[in-house]
Protein backbone atom coordinates (compact mmCIF):
# COMPACT_ATOMS: atom_id res chain seq x y z
CA UNK A 1 0.00 0.00 0.00
CA UNK A 2 0.87 3.58 -0.99
CA UNK A 3 1.45 5.89 2.03
CA UNK A 4 1.14 9.76 2.29
CA UNK A 5 2.32 9.87 5.15
CA UNK A 6 4.27 7.98 7.81
CA UNK A 7 5.41 8.40 10.93
CA UNK A 8 7.40 6.13 12.63
CA UNK A 9 8.35 6.10 16.49
CA UNK A 10 7.58 9.91 16.93
CA UNK A 11 8.43 11.57 20.22
CA UNK A 12 7.61 15.36 20.99
CA UNK A 13 8.80 16.95 24.28
CA UNK A 14 7.72 19.67 25.94
CA UNK A 15 10.28 20.24 28.91
CA UNK A 16 9.27 17.39 31.07
CA UNK A 17 5.75 16.88 29.57
CA UNK A 18 5.44 14.18 26.48
CA UNK A 19 3.33 15.54 24.00
CA UNK A 20 4.22 12.35 22.08
CA UNK A 21 5.67 9.51 22.34
CA UNK A 22 6.72 6.97 19.94
CA UNK A 23 3.58 7.30 17.63
CA UNK A 24 3.57 5.36 14.73
CA UNK A 25 0.92 5.78 12.05
CA UNK A 26 0.20 5.06 8.33
CA UNK A 27 -2.61 7.47 5.67
CA UNK A 28 -2.58 5.73 2.36
CA UNK A 29 -3.12 7.46 -0.55
CA UNK A 30 -6.31 8.37 -1.16
CA UNK A 31 -8.13 7.82 2.19
CA UNK A 32 -10.07 9.41 4.46
CA UNK A 33 -7.79 9.63 7.84
CA UNK A 34 -9.67 9.72 10.99
CA UNK A 35 -7.47 10.74 13.39
CA UNK A 36 -9.40 9.95 17.16
CA UNK A 37 -8.25 11.08 20.25
CA UNK A 38 -9.39 13.12 23.58
CA UNK A 39 -8.39 16.37 24.15
CA UNK A 40 -4.25 16.59 24.93
CA UNK A 41 -4.12 12.93 23.28
CA UNK A 42 -1.51 14.58 21.07
CA UNK A 43 -3.63 14.91 17.73
CA UNK A 44 -2.32 18.64 17.40
CA UNK A 45 1.39 17.88 18.15
CA UNK A 46 1.54 15.62 15.53
CA UNK A 47 0.00 17.69 12.63
CA UNK A 48 2.49 20.95 14.08
CA UNK A 49 5.03 18.05 13.48
CA UNK A 50 3.90 17.09 9.91
CA UNK A 51 3.38 20.79 8.88
CA UNK A 52 6.82 21.62 9.79
CA UNK A 53 5.86 24.18 12.39
CA UNK A 54 7.48 22.19 15.09
CA UNK A 55 10.42 19.80 15.04
CA UNK A 56 10.25 15.93 16.26
CA UNK A 57 12.45 15.08 19.70
CA UNK A 58 12.81 11.78 18.45
CA UNK A 59 11.71 9.28 15.50
CA UNK A 60 10.93 9.39 11.63
CA UNK A 61 8.65 10.85 9.54
CA UNK A 62 7.90 10.37 6.10
CA UNK A 63 5.59 12.32 3.73
CA UNK A 64 5.47 10.93 0.31
CA UNK A 65 8.46 8.70 1.37
CA UNK A 66 10.48 11.70 2.31
CA UNK A 67 12.19 12.02 5.37
CA UNK A 68 11.56 14.95 7.33
CA UNK A 69 14.98 15.52 7.95
CA UNK A 70 15.83 15.43 3.82
CA UNK A 71 16.09 18.52 2.25
CA UNK A 72 13.54 17.26 -0.37
CA UNK A 73 10.71 17.17 2.56
CA UNK A 74 9.96 21.44 1.20
CA UNK A 75 9.34 19.94 -1.94
CA UNK A 76 7.07 17.24 -0.26
CA UNK A 77 5.27 20.21 1.31
CA UNK A 78 4.30 21.65 -1.58
CA UNK A 79 1.84 19.09 -2.06
CA UNK A 80 -0.04 19.62 1.25
CA UNK A 81 -2.41 21.85 2.34
CA UNK A 82 -3.62 22.15 6.27
CA UNK A 83 -5.61 23.79 8.71
CA UNK A 84 -3.93 23.69 11.90
CA UNK A 85 -6.30 24.48 14.57
CA UNK A 86 -7.88 27.53 13.87
CA UNK A 87 -8.24 28.85 9.82
CA UNK A 88 -4.83 30.72 9.22
CA UNK A 89 -6.44 33.92 7.23
CA UNK A 90 -5.81 37.71 7.66
CA UNK A 91 -8.86 38.88 9.24
CA UNK A 92 -7.95 42.64 7.65
CA UNK A 93 -8.48 41.02 3.71
CA UNK A 94 -11.90 39.69 1.98
CA UNK A 95 -12.03 35.94 0.68
CA UNK A 96 -10.38 36.42 -2.53
CA UNK A 97 -7.51 38.95 -1.28
CA UNK A 98 -6.50 36.23 1.55
CA UNK A 99 -6.58 33.64 -2.02
CA UNK A 100 -4.62 36.15 -3.73
CA UNK A 101 -2.02 36.19 -1.16
CA UNK A 102 -1.52 32.70 -0.84
CA UNK A 103 -1.34 32.32 -4.44
CA UNK A 104 1.53 34.52 -4.46
CA UNK A 105 2.72 32.71 -1.62
CA UNK A 106 3.39 29.50 -3.52
CA UNK A 107 4.60 31.74 -6.74
CA UNK A 108 1.54 30.70 -8.90
CA UNK A 109 1.53 32.46 -12.31
CA UNK A 110 -2.25 33.73 -12.42
CA UNK A 111 -5.25 34.27 -10.15
CA UNK A 112 -6.98 32.31 -12.48
CA UNK A 113 -8.39 29.28 -10.19
CA UNK A 114 -9.77 31.76 -7.40
CA UNK A 115 -13.20 31.78 -8.07
CA UNK A 116 -13.54 28.11 -8.82
CA UNK A 117 -12.02 27.61 -5.58
CA UNK A 118 -14.49 30.19 -3.66
CA UNK A 119 -17.35 28.37 -5.30
CA UNK A 120 -15.74 24.98 -4.10
CA UNK A 121 -16.25 26.23 -0.71
CA UNK A 122 -19.03 28.39 -0.93
CA UNK A 123 -17.90 31.85 -0.24
CA UNK A 124 -18.16 32.98 -4.17
CA UNK A 125 -21.08 35.49 -2.83
CA UNK A 126 -18.65 37.45 0.18
CA UNK A 127 -17.77 40.09 -2.21
CA UNK A 128 -15.84 43.15 0.16
CA UNK A 129 -16.96 41.65 3.31
CA UNK A 130 -13.74 40.98 5.65
CA UNK A 131 -12.81 37.85 6.50
CA UNK A 132 -13.06 39.28 11.05
CA UNK A 133 -16.88 39.73 9.72
CA UNK A 134 -17.26 35.94 8.79
CA UNK A 135 -18.92 33.64 10.36
CA UNK A 136 -16.61 30.94 12.13
CA UNK A 137 -18.02 28.04 9.56
CA UNK A 138 -17.09 30.91 7.09
CA UNK A 139 -13.77 31.56 8.04
CA UNK A 140 -13.23 27.24 8.34
CA UNK A 141 -14.30 27.08 5.07
CA UNK A 142 -12.40 30.37 3.86
CA UNK A 143 -8.85 28.26 5.73
CA UNK A 144 -9.61 25.42 3.45
CA UNK A 145 -9.68 27.25 0.68
CA UNK A 146 -6.16 28.81 1.46
CA UNK A 147 -5.47 25.14 1.62
CA UNK A 148 -5.89 24.13 -1.26
CA UNK A 149 -4.66 26.89 -3.03
CA UNK A 150 -1.97 25.08 -4.62
CA UNK A 151 -3.81 21.93 -5.49
CA UNK A 152 -2.64 19.41 -3.02
CA UNK A 153 -2.82 16.13 -2.98
CA UNK A 154 -3.16 15.97 0.85
CA UNK A 155 -5.00 17.38 3.22
CA UNK A 156 -4.69 17.46 6.90
CA UNK A 157 -7.87 19.23 8.41
CA UNK A 158 -7.38 19.61 12.71
CA UNK A 159 -10.71 19.54 14.04
CA UNK A 160 -12.72 20.98 11.48
CA UNK A 161 -15.81 21.05 12.91
CA UNK A 162 -15.18 22.64 16.27
CA UNK A 163 -17.47 25.53 17.34
CA UNK A 164 -19.95 25.05 14.06
CA UNK A 165 -23.31 24.70 14.24
CA UNK A 166 -24.97 21.38 12.74
CA UNK A 167 -25.53 22.92 9.03
CA UNK A 168 -21.40 24.03 9.13
CA UNK A 169 -20.71 20.10 10.26
CA UNK A 170 -22.36 19.00 6.95
CA UNK A 171 -21.37 21.65 5.02
CA UNK A 172 -17.72 20.46 6.44
CA UNK A 173 -18.23 16.88 5.74
CA UNK A 174 -19.75 17.41 2.42
CA UNK A 175 -17.36 19.33 1.37
CA UNK A 176 -14.27 16.67 2.59
CA UNK A 177 -15.87 14.02 0.72
CA UNK A 178 -16.32 16.31 -2.20
CA UNK A 179 -12.46 16.62 -2.29
CA UNK A 180 -11.88 13.08 -1.29
CA UNK A 181 -13.91 11.59 -4.35
CA UNK A 182 -13.92 14.32 -6.96
CA UNK A 183 -10.68 15.36 -6.82
CA UNK A 184 -8.18 12.24 -5.01
CA UNK A 185 -7.25 14.36 -2.23
CA UNK A 186 -6.02 12.55 0.91
CA UNK A 187 -7.29 13.93 3.79
CA UNK A 188 -5.96 13.67 7.00
CA UNK A 189 -9.14 15.16 9.99
CA UNK A 190 -8.65 14.93 13.64
CA UNK A 191 -11.51 15.21 15.67
CA UNK A 192 -12.56 14.17 18.91
CA UNK A 193 -16.01 13.67 17.74
CA UNK A 194 -16.10 9.91 16.91
CA UNK A 195 -19.67 9.95 15.72
CA UNK A 196 -18.75 13.26 12.83
CA UNK A 197 -15.56 11.13 11.84
CA UNK A 198 -17.49 8.00 11.43
CA UNK A 199 -19.78 9.81 8.71
CA UNK A 200 -16.59 10.10 6.54
CA UNK A 201 -13.42 8.22 7.61
CA UNK A 202 -12.00 4.94 5.40
CA UNK A 203 -9.10 4.66 8.31
CA UNK A 204 -8.65 5.36 11.43
CA UNK A 205 -5.82 6.09 13.82
CA UNK A 206 -6.91 6.18 17.13
CA UNK A 207 -4.46 7.97 19.69
CA UNK A 208 -3.86 7.99 23.39
CA UNK A 209 -1.51 9.89 25.44
CA UNK A 210 0.53 10.41 22.84
CA UNK A 211 0.68 6.90 20.91
CA UNK A 212 -1.58 5.41 18.11
CA UNK A 213 -3.24 2.41 19.89
CA UNK A 214 -4.93 1.36 17.32
CA UNK A 215 -4.97 1.71 13.25
CA UNK A 216 -7.88 -0.04 11.51
CA UNK A 217 -9.92 0.74 7.70
CA UNK A 218 -13.66 1.66 8.23
CA UNK A 219 -14.80 -1.83 7.54
CA UNK A 220 -12.79 -3.10 9.97
CA UNK A 221 -14.14 -0.69 12.99
CA UNK A 222 -17.96 -1.14 11.03
CA UNK A 223 -17.40 -4.61 12.17
CA UNK A 224 -15.86 -4.21 15.58
CA UNK A 225 -18.93 -1.62 16.49
CA UNK A 226 -21.54 -4.21 14.61
CA UNK A 227 -24.17 -5.47 17.05
CA UNK A 228 -24.21 -9.21 17.62
CA UNK A 229 -24.06 -12.39 19.75
CA UNK A 230 -21.40 -14.01 21.10
CA UNK A 231 -21.90 -17.57 21.63
CA UNK A 232 -19.80 -20.64 23.16
CA UNK A 233 -20.73 -24.39 22.16
CA UNK A 234 -19.08 -27.73 22.66
CA UNK A 235 -18.34 -27.46 18.78
CA UNK A 236 -18.27 -24.73 16.48
CA UNK A 237 -18.41 -27.19 13.32
CA UNK A 238 -21.71 -27.96 14.83
CA UNK A 239 -22.90 -24.47 15.21
CA UNK A 240 -21.45 -23.34 11.82
CA UNK A 241 -23.58 -26.04 10.08
CA UNK A 242 -26.43 -25.14 11.89
CA UNK A 243 -26.15 -21.24 11.26
CA UNK A 244 -25.77 -21.85 7.68
CA UNK A 245 -28.90 -23.81 7.00
CA UNK A 246 -30.51 -20.93 8.89
CA UNK A 247 -28.60 -18.72 6.97
CA UNK A 248 -27.01 -16.59 9.07
CA UNK A 249 -24.42 -14.26 8.93
CA UNK A 250 -21.51 -14.86 11.69
CA UNK A 251 -17.87 -15.55 12.11
CA UNK A 252 -15.99 -18.48 13.91
CA UNK A 253 -13.76 -17.13 16.54
CA UNK A 254 -11.98 -20.58 18.24
CA UNK A 255 -13.50 -24.32 18.11
CA UNK A 256 -15.74 -22.94 20.87
CA UNK A 257 -16.66 -19.69 20.36
CA UNK A 258 -18.32 -17.62 17.19
CA UNK A 259 -20.05 -14.57 16.73
CA UNK A 260 -23.55 -14.18 15.19
CA UNK A 261 -24.58 -11.08 13.03
CA UNK A 262 -28.05 -9.73 13.08
CA UNK A 263 -31.51 -11.14 14.38
CA UNK A 264 -31.91 -14.84 15.53
CA UNK A 265 -34.25 -17.09 17.08
CA UNK A 266 -32.44 -18.09 20.13
CA UNK A 267 -34.72 -20.99 21.38
CA UNK A 268 -34.63 -22.43 17.54
CA UNK A 269 -31.10 -22.65 17.51
CA UNK A 270 -30.78 -23.81 20.65
CA UNK A 271 -33.03 -26.58 20.21
CA UNK A 272 -31.20 -27.42 16.87
CA UNK A 273 -27.97 -27.28 18.60
CA UNK A 274 -29.28 -29.54 21.22
CA UNK A 275 -30.45 -32.16 18.60
CA UNK A 276 -26.65 -32.24 17.05
CA UNK A 277 -25.66 -32.79 20.87
CA UNK A 278 -23.94 -29.50 20.78
CA UNK A 279 -24.25 -27.52 23.65
CA UNK A 280 -24.25 -23.84 24.54
CA UNK A 281 -22.20 -23.12 27.55
CA UNK A 282 -22.32 -19.05 27.38
CA UNK A 283 -24.48 -16.43 25.27
CA UNK A 284 -24.12 -12.82 25.47
CA UNK A 285 -25.08 -9.71 23.48
CA UNK A 286 -22.30 -7.88 22.07
CA UNK A 287 -23.55 -4.33 21.17
CA UNK A 288 -20.68 -2.02 20.96
CA UNK A 289 -20.92 1.75 19.80
CA UNK A 290 -18.07 3.71 17.92
CA UNK A 291 -17.76 5.33 21.77
CA UNK A 292 -17.35 2.65 23.87
CA UNK A 293 -15.11 1.05 21.27
CA UNK A 294 -12.76 3.83 21.67
CA UNK A 295 -13.44 3.87 25.36
CA UNK A 296 -12.60 0.31 25.63
CA UNK A 297 -9.50 0.69 23.57
CA UNK A 298 -8.21 3.84 25.94
CA UNK A 299 -9.06 1.98 28.74
CA UNK A 300 -11.34 4.37 30.43
CA UNK A 301 -14.56 3.93 32.03
CA UNK A 302 -18.39 3.65 30.27
CA UNK B 1 12.34 33.98 -1.13
CA UNK B 2 10.96 35.91 -4.42
CA UNK B 3 7.68 34.99 -3.97
CA UNK B 4 7.64 35.37 -0.16
CA UNK B 5 8.44 39.09 -0.96
CA UNK B 6 6.09 39.64 -3.60
CA UNK B 7 3.59 38.49 -1.04
CA UNK B 8 4.93 40.83 1.90
CA UNK B 9 5.04 43.60 -0.79
CA UNK B 10 1.67 43.42 -1.66
CA UNK B 11 0.30 43.30 1.79
CA UNK B 12 2.03 46.21 2.64
CA UNK B 13 0.66 48.44 -0.70
CA UNK B 14 -3.01 47.49 1.02
CA UNK B 15 -1.48 48.27 4.81
CA UNK B 16 -3.54 51.67 6.09
CA UNK B 17 -0.82 51.53 8.99
CA UNK B 18 1.84 51.78 6.54
CA UNK B 19 0.58 54.76 4.52
CA UNK B 20 -0.45 56.57 7.58
CA UNK B 21 3.42 56.39 9.18
CA UNK B 22 4.10 57.48 5.52
CA UNK B 23 2.38 60.53 6.60
CA UNK B 24 3.22 60.99 10.21
CA UNK B 25 7.03 61.23 8.98
CA UNK B 26 6.31 63.83 6.00
CA UNK B 27 4.21 65.33 8.90
CA UNK B 28 7.04 65.81 11.13
CA UNK B 29 9.32 66.81 8.32
CA UNK B 30 7.11 69.54 7.53
CA UNK B 31 7.31 70.77 10.98
CA UNK B 32 10.99 70.21 10.69
CA UNK B 33 11.35 72.96 8.42
CA UNK B 34 8.83 75.27 9.59
CA UNK B 35 10.87 75.50 12.38
CA UNK B 36 13.88 75.84 10.56
CA UNK B 37 12.25 78.65 8.28
CA UNK B 38 11.62 80.32 11.13
CA UNK B 39 14.57 80.31 13.13
CA UNK B 40 16.33 81.79 9.86
CA UNK B 41 18.24 78.55 9.90
CA UNK B 42 21.17 79.11 6.31
CA UNK B 43 21.61 74.92 6.99
CA UNK B 44 18.67 72.39 5.95
CA UNK B 45 21.29 69.70 7.14
CA UNK B 46 19.56 69.74 10.94
CA UNK B 47 16.31 69.26 9.44
CA UNK B 48 17.33 66.63 6.88
CA UNK B 49 19.82 64.19 9.09
CA UNK B 50 16.99 64.43 11.98
CA UNK B 51 14.79 61.68 10.22
CA UNK B 52 16.28 58.77 12.13
CA UNK B 53 14.78 59.21 15.00
CA UNK B 54 11.05 59.47 13.72
CA UNK B 55 12.02 56.48 11.39
CA UNK B 56 13.22 54.44 14.29
CA UNK B 57 10.03 55.10 16.33
CA UNK B 58 7.40 54.64 13.11
CA UNK B 59 9.06 51.12 12.86
CA UNK B 60 9.19 50.02 16.05
CA UNK B 61 5.44 50.25 15.66
CA UNK B 62 4.75 49.09 12.18
CA UNK B 63 7.80 46.07 12.28
CA UNK B 64 5.82 44.66 15.47
CA UNK B 65 2.06 44.92 13.97
CA UNK B 66 3.34 43.93 10.57
CA UNK B 67 4.62 40.98 11.15
CA UNK B 68 3.26 40.34 14.41
CA UNK B 69 0.12 39.92 12.61
CA UNK B 70 1.81 36.97 10.61
CA UNK B 71 1.61 35.20 14.25
CA UNK B 72 -1.75 36.79 15.40
CA UNK B 73 -3.70 35.44 12.19
CA UNK B 74 -2.05 32.39 12.35
CA UNK B 75 -0.69 33.07 8.63
CA UNK B 76 2.80 32.29 9.23
CA UNK B 77 1.54 28.22 9.00
CA UNK B 78 0.79 29.06 5.34
CA UNK B 79 4.53 29.84 4.34
CA UNK B 80 5.53 26.77 6.23
CA UNK B 81 3.07 24.28 5.57
CA UNK B 82 3.63 24.40 1.66
CA UNK B 83 7.29 24.35 2.60
CA UNK B 84 8.73 27.81 2.71
CA UNK B 85 12.36 27.23 4.54
CA UNK B 86 12.24 29.43 7.61
CA UNK B 87 15.60 31.24 6.64
CA UNK B 88 13.45 32.42 3.79
CA UNK B 89 10.99 33.55 6.03
CA UNK B 90 13.31 35.19 8.06
CA UNK B 91 15.55 37.36 5.50
CA UNK B 92 12.27 38.28 3.50
CA UNK B 93 10.44 39.64 6.05
CA UNK B 94 13.75 41.62 7.61
CA UNK B 95 14.29 42.68 3.60
CA UNK B 96 10.82 44.04 3.74
CA UNK B 97 11.15 45.31 6.95
CA UNK B 98 14.22 47.51 5.37
CA UNK B 99 12.25 48.59 2.79
CA UNK B 100 9.76 50.17 4.53
CA UNK B 101 12.26 51.57 6.44
CA UNK B 102 13.69 53.24 3.39
CA UNK B 103 10.10 54.52 2.31
CA UNK B 104 9.44 56.16 5.82
CA UNK B 105 13.13 57.61 5.28
CA UNK B 106 12.00 58.92 1.85
CA UNK B 107 8.20 60.07 3.25
CA UNK B 108 10.51 62.70 5.51
CA UNK B 109 12.99 63.34 2.93
CA UNK B 110 10.47 64.27 0.20
CA UNK B 111 8.86 67.70 2.07
CA UNK B 112 12.32 68.71 3.42
CA UNK B 113 13.40 68.81 -0.08
CA UNK B 114 10.09 69.96 -2.05
CA UNK B 115 9.88 73.04 0.45
CA UNK B 116 13.21 72.98 2.72
CA UNK B 117 15.65 72.92 -0.50
CA UNK B 118 14.21 76.70 -1.69
CA UNK B 119 13.05 77.71 1.62
CA UNK B 120 16.00 77.40 3.55
CA UNK B 121 19.00 75.99 1.84
CA UNK B 122 20.42 73.39 -0.28
CA UNK B 123 22.03 70.52 1.58
CA UNK B 124 25.66 70.62 2.09
CA UNK B 125 28.02 67.49 0.77
CA UNK B 126 28.62 66.46 4.38
CA UNK B 127 25.04 65.97 5.03
CA UNK B 128 24.61 63.81 2.04
CA UNK B 129 26.97 61.51 3.73
CA UNK B 130 25.48 61.85 7.00
CA UNK B 131 21.93 60.79 5.09
CA UNK B 132 23.68 57.56 4.03
CA UNK B 133 25.16 56.68 7.20
CA UNK B 134 22.12 57.30 8.77
CA UNK B 135 20.42 54.86 6.16
CA UNK B 136 22.53 52.55 7.31
CA UNK B 137 21.48 53.32 11.05
CA UNK B 138 18.00 52.28 10.32
CA UNK B 139 19.05 48.72 9.11
CA UNK B 140 20.35 48.08 12.49
CA UNK B 141 17.09 49.44 13.93
CA UNK B 142 15.27 47.01 11.23
CA UNK B 143 17.43 44.44 12.61
CA UNK B 144 16.48 45.01 15.93
CA UNK B 145 12.89 45.07 15.74
CA UNK B 146 12.72 42.32 12.77
CA UNK B 147 14.65 40.17 15.98
CA UNK B 148 11.80 40.55 18.61
CA UNK B 149 8.55 40.44 16.21
CA UNK B 150 9.75 37.08 15.21
CA UNK B 151 10.90 35.57 18.13
CA UNK B 152 8.10 36.81 19.74
CA UNK B 153 5.00 35.93 18.53
CA UNK B 154 2.47 37.63 20.66
CA UNK B 155 1.85 40.52 18.85
CA UNK B 156 0.72 42.81 21.60
CA UNK B 157 4.11 42.00 23.36
CA UNK B 158 6.09 42.48 20.82
CA UNK B 159 4.68 46.14 19.79
CA UNK B 160 5.42 47.15 23.60
CA UNK B 161 9.07 44.93 23.58
CA UNK B 162 10.10 47.00 20.57
CA UNK B 163 8.72 50.38 21.65
CA UNK B 164 9.95 50.00 25.21
CA UNK B 165 13.64 48.92 23.44
CA UNK B 166 13.18 51.88 21.03
CA UNK B 167 12.57 54.44 23.39
CA UNK B 168 15.38 53.18 26.16
CA UNK B 169 17.82 53.28 23.28
CA UNK B 170 17.04 57.01 23.05
CA UNK B 171 16.84 57.42 26.18
CA UNK B 172 20.14 55.89 27.42
CA UNK B 173 21.79 57.24 24.16
CA UNK B 174 20.61 60.66 25.32
CA UNK B 175 22.10 60.40 28.34
CA UNK B 176 25.42 58.93 27.21
CA UNK B 177 25.85 61.89 24.58
CA UNK B 178 24.68 64.41 27.14
CA UNK B 179 27.73 63.37 29.46
CA UNK B 180 30.16 63.06 26.48
CA UNK B 181 29.17 66.86 25.23
CA UNK B 182 30.30 68.32 28.42
CA UNK B 183 32.85 70.84 27.65
CA UNK B 184 36.80 70.16 29.27
CA UNK B 185 37.00 73.83 29.71
CA UNK B 186 34.49 77.04 30.71
CA UNK B 187 34.76 80.43 30.68
CA UNK B 188 34.87 82.48 34.13
CA UNK B 189 34.34 85.75 32.96
CA UNK B 190 36.79 88.81 35.23
CA UNK B 191 35.51 92.08 35.89
CA UNK B 192 37.38 93.38 32.81
CA UNK B 193 35.55 93.12 29.31
CA UNK B 194 37.62 90.50 27.62
CA UNK B 195 38.81 89.61 30.62
CA UNK B 196 38.45 85.34 30.82
CA UNK B 197 39.87 82.46 32.54
CA UNK B 198 38.97 79.23 31.62
CA UNK B 199 38.35 76.83 34.21
CA UNK B 200 38.54 72.33 33.85
CA UNK B 201 34.96 71.14 34.39
CA UNK B 202 35.29 68.76 36.89
CA UNK B 203 32.13 66.58 35.60
CA UNK B 204 33.97 66.13 32.18
CA UNK B 205 34.96 62.35 31.38
CA UNK B 206 38.32 62.17 29.51
CA UNK B 207 40.40 58.65 29.28
CA UNK B 208 39.21 55.05 29.11
CA UNK B 209 35.78 55.89 30.68
CA UNK B 210 35.18 58.38 27.49
CA UNK B 211 36.37 55.50 25.23
CA UNK B 212 33.91 53.13 26.69
CA UNK B 213 30.90 55.69 26.67
CA UNK B 214 31.40 56.78 22.99
CA UNK B 215 32.08 53.38 21.74
CA UNK B 216 28.58 52.45 23.66
CA UNK B 217 26.84 55.52 22.04
CA UNK B 218 28.34 54.59 18.54
CA UNK B 219 27.06 50.78 19.17
CA UNK B 220 23.21 52.02 19.87
CA UNK B 221 21.32 52.93 17.09
CA UNK B 222 19.95 55.57 18.75
CA UNK B 223 23.47 56.83 19.52
CA UNK B 224 24.15 57.20 16.03
CA UNK B 225 20.91 58.68 15.41
CA UNK B 226 21.90 61.74 17.84
CA UNK B 227 24.74 62.00 16.48
CA UNK B 228 23.51 62.51 13.30
CA UNK B 229 21.56 65.34 15.02
CA UNK B 230 23.77 67.14 16.84
CA UNK B 231 27.14 66.70 14.55
CA UNK B 232 29.64 63.89 14.90
CA UNK B 233 31.35 63.74 16.97
CA UNK B 234 32.89 59.99 15.93
CA UNK B 235 34.64 59.16 12.73
CA UNK B 236 32.15 58.72 10.01
CA UNK B 237 33.46 55.82 8.41
CA UNK B 238 33.43 54.00 11.98
CA UNK B 239 29.49 54.46 11.98
CA UNK B 240 28.76 52.19 8.85
CA UNK B 241 30.82 49.17 10.80
CA UNK B 242 29.10 49.83 13.63
CA UNK B 243 25.57 49.09 11.85
CA UNK B 244 26.74 46.35 10.11
CA UNK B 245 27.87 44.91 13.10
CA UNK B 246 24.72 45.40 14.83
CA UNK B 247 22.33 44.44 11.86
CA UNK B 248 24.53 41.09 11.42
CA UNK B 249 24.55 40.34 15.08
CA UNK B 250 20.52 40.68 15.53
CA UNK B 251 19.40 38.96 11.34
CA UNK B 252 21.89 36.15 13.14
CA UNK B 253 20.45 35.58 16.84
CA UNK B 254 16.98 36.06 15.32
CA UNK B 255 17.48 33.85 12.75
CA UNK B 256 18.76 31.20 14.91
CA UNK B 257 16.16 31.17 17.32
CA UNK B 258 13.31 31.39 14.62
CA UNK B 259 14.56 28.67 12.99
CA UNK B 260 14.85 26.84 16.42
CA UNK B 261 11.33 28.26 17.12
CA UNK B 262 8.11 25.88 17.74
CA UNK B 263 5.16 27.52 15.84
CA UNK B 264 1.84 27.13 17.47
Amino acid sequence: MEYVLQTNAVKKDYGNYKALNGLTMHVPKGSIYGFIGKNGAGKTTLIRLVCGLQQPTDGEMEIYGIGHKDRGIFKARRRMGAVVENPSVYLDMTAQENLKEQYRILGMPSFSGIDELLKLVGLEDTGKKKAKNFSLGMRQRLGIAVALAGNPDFLILDEPVNGLDPQGIVEIRELILKLNREKGITVLVSSHILDELSKLATHFGFIDKGKIIKEMNASALEAACRKCIKITVTDTKILSGVLDEAGAEYSVLSDTQAEIYGEIEITELALKLNARRCRIQKITEHNETLESFYINLVGGER
Amino acid sequence: MNRLLIANFARIKKNKLFWVLCGVMALTAIVMVVNAVSNRNTQIDGAMCAFAIPVEIAAAIFISIFFGTEYCDGTIRNKLIIGHDRRQIYFANLITAAICLLAFAAAYMLPVVIFGFPLVALPTVQAGRMIAVGILTLFAFCSIYVMVSMIYSNKAGATVVNLVVAFLMLFAAFIIFSCLAVSEFYPVYGLEPGEAEYVRDPSYISGAKRTVLQALLDLLPAGQAIQLLTGMESPLWAMPLYSAGVSAACAGVGAFVFFKKDIK
